[in-house]
């Protein structure tokens, strides 16, 4: 489960909204971007792999993987990857 | 052996910590959970595939095309060869001629 079961309707909407937020972030990325952070994250593919996948070197990959942390990391406010906030 | 340079770099790459890449991949995956696809979809594809796979390699218009390519190749092949060495057996039946024609000086 996603959610814990004893939440505030306050808790529940600011998961709700960070999520949304976070969504909507991913889902603007560039398309190989995205493929990317969802291959890395979520597949827990290797570099190659992706590589592979992306018909790109695994050096590509690297570099392409760290600007697109950064990206993300300024896209989205800081509060959004508060643990308390998501709840992780 | 070469001096060290005695001016620090500036590192021009933005570094994040990997606390912070742990927190983002944390966050991700809370909003991308896996999906595991079914087993009867898995097992419905792979036999697609491997029929897919059979009709590509008994294709009998492909295997014709295959073939008709190789005769065809093989036929103008031969052909190109026997007009080159026509060609230069006309060549040099004419050299012997035209040598007795130069003009006298």
């Amino acid at each position: 489960m996603l959610f814990s079961t004893f939440k505030s309707p306050e808790d529940s909407t600011v998961d709700t909204e960070a999520f949304s937020m976070l969504k909507s972030v991913i889902e603007s990325l560039p398309e190989d971007r995205k493929t990317l952070i969802l291959l890395k994250f979520v597949e827990e593919m290797t570099n190659a792999e992706i590589g592979e996948v992306l018909g790109k070197t695994e050096g590509a990959i690297k570099a392409l993987y760290h600007r697109t942390l950064i990206s993300l990391r300024k896209m989205v406010p800081e509060e959004v990857w508060h643990e308390k906030t998501l709840k992780i | 052996m070469k001096k060290r340079s005695k001016f620090n770099y500036v590192v021009l790459q933005e570094y994040i910590p990997e606390a912070e890449k742990q927190t983002i991949k944390r966050a991700i995956r809370r909003v991308y959970p896996r999906v595991l696809a079914p087993t009867a979809f898995v097992e419905q594809l792979s036999q697609d595939l491997i029929a897919e796979a059979y009709h590509r390699q008994h294709n009998p218009m492909r295997h014709a095309l295959r073939t008709y390519g190789l005769v065809g190749g093989g036929a103008l092949s031969i052909a190109g060869g026997f007009l080159i060495w026509l060609l230069l057996k006309k060549q040099r039946v004419h050299e012997p001629l035209t040598a007795g024609l130069s003009p006298q000086t």
